[in-house]
């Protein structure tokens, strides 16, 4: 095992923008569903601290983040009341949202992972607490919502670009040992296929049946 | 950190193993069938493996046993790959996989009973624990899948079946004192149970309401004919 590592932490200002922009998207997707206030309120939480809550619970490493820094909180209020109040405005800046959150996904792979090495995990453990940290807000989301959970639908790449931002942070740090660099390249990696994938259009594989293939070519 | 759970009962860690891919696989199939994509198969079979132990040790109040030993997160990738590429083979061999389905849950309840006793919990806390474990897994793939769980809906018996597994399993190990023995016993009951309900369709009705029948034994009949 490794020594304990220094777990990854963004900027305040950084983190408070990251956490707003969560809750402002959870406070829309409750507005589209015509929610009331406390729908809102628990809609935004959830989107923006959801996966930090879920990563917690399986290091079992004390009480969640957002409760032992309160601040996270108030960023999170913030971004429903943002969402609340001005929903027209932001609901045409998505194209911004979309950016920024694009922007901060390899930031919360690196939180989960940097925090499940420095609690002892293993590499493949640390992948999935990494990608759980990154995607488990917009899960809960759209479970509070009703709504098809679209992490698990064909679409653009998210879950997949916080997957291969954490396979490329995890793997170049068990081969090079370099810290940064390695948390350097899961950023790059993890908002490069996030845009491209968006850019271009680009969907996620669907299962393929290699049993039909096989037959086919037997035949 | 807390101690980690090591997780060992009288069966063989292998045969824990082979209860996730069994789940995993399952998980894999369903999100196929609901035409997800790759992360869609691999989000569901790890949840539907995983779920009960990871369940069982959020429970417990222990460090997941699915984060500290990686070849379970490792059997949850393997059944995703087997669910990605082969899920037509899958759906031919339905009734193979319904039957090690049953196998695996009886396992799951059994494991979970288990730690609960060894946690020196009351033997209704711990028929509630095995159950837990035995359908949390495929209940969080339905939740995730945004169906109505089926262990919730009217049907062949599942959760009745891992209730009264885990209850055996509570009286056996009570009585005999020997986890093994009591483990396969249970094991098996739940196994031929379950297929036996399959078999003749045995169905679980929707929840009767006793209340106006109550009403008439006091000679009071609130409604009669209705």
């Amino acid at each position: 095992m490794t020594e304990p590592i220094q777990v990854f932490s963004l900027p305040t200002s950084m983190e408070a923008l990251a956490i707003m922009v969560g809750g402002i998207s959870g406070a829309l997707h409750a507005r589209r569903r015509h929610m009331d206030v406390m729908g809102i309120l628990v809609v935004a939480f959830c989107t923006a601290l959801g996966g930090g809550v879920i990563r917690d619970i399986l290091l079992v490493s004390g009480p969640p983040v957002f409760l032992t820094s309160p601040a996270f909180l108030v960023y999170a209020l913030v971004g429903a009341g943002v969402g609340w109040v001005f929903a027209r405005l932001t609901s045409r800046a998505t194209m911004l949202l979309e950016v920024i959150d694009g922007l901060f996904i390899g930031a919360w792979v690196l939180v989960g992972a940097t925090k499940a090495l420095s609690n002892g995990l293993g590499f493949t453990a640390a992948v999935l607490v990494a990608v759980i940290t990154a995607t488990g807000g917009g899960v809960l989301r759209d479970l509070f919502c009703g709504e098809k959970v679209g992490l698990l639908l064909p679409g653009q790449w998210l879950a997949a670009a916080a997957l291969a931002g954490a396979l490329t942070f995890v793997s170049l740090f068990w081969t090079t040992g370099d810290l940064l660099r390695s948390q350097l390249a899961c950023l790059v990696v993890a908002s490069a296929l996030r845009f491209i994938s968006a850019a271009f259009d680009i969907r996620t594989p669907r299962p393929m049946d290699l049993g039909k293939v096989l037959s086919r070519t037997r035949t | 950190m807390p101690q980690a759970y090591t997780g060992v009962t009288a069966l063989p860690e292998w045969t824990l193993y082979l209860a996730v891919i069994v789940g995993g696989v399952a998980g894999a199939s369903y999100a196929a069938r609901r035409g997800f994509d790759v992360i869609g198969v691999l989000t569901l079979s790890i949840t539907a493996g995983l779920g009960g132990l990871l369940m069982r040790d959020i429970l417990l109040g222990r460090g997941p046993i699915i984060l500290r030993d990686s070849a379970y997160i490792w059997c949850g990738i393997a059944a995703a790959v087997i669910g990605f590429f082969f899920a037509g083979y899958i759906a031919r061999f339905d009734r193979a996989l319904l039957g090690l389905e049953a196998l695996a849950m009886g396992l799951l309840a059994t494991v979970g009973a288990d730690s609960a006793i060894r946690a020196s919990l009351p033997w209704l806390s711990t028929i509630t624990v095995g159950t837990i474990v035995a359908t949390a897994g495929p209940l969080f793939r339905d939740i995730l899948g945004g169906d109505a769980p089926q262990i919730l809906r009217p049907g062949v018996f599942l959760g009745v079946i891992a209730v009264g597994g885990s209850a055996l399993f509570v009286v056996l190990d009570a009585i005999t004192h020997k986890p093994l023995l009591s483990q396969v016993v249970v094991i098996l009951t739940m196994f031929t149970t379950r297929m036996a309900a399959i078999w003749s369709g045995w169905e679980t009705r929707p929840a009767d309401d006793l209340s106006d029948r109550m009403w008439s034994f006091w000679g009071r009949r609130t409604r009669v004919d209705d």
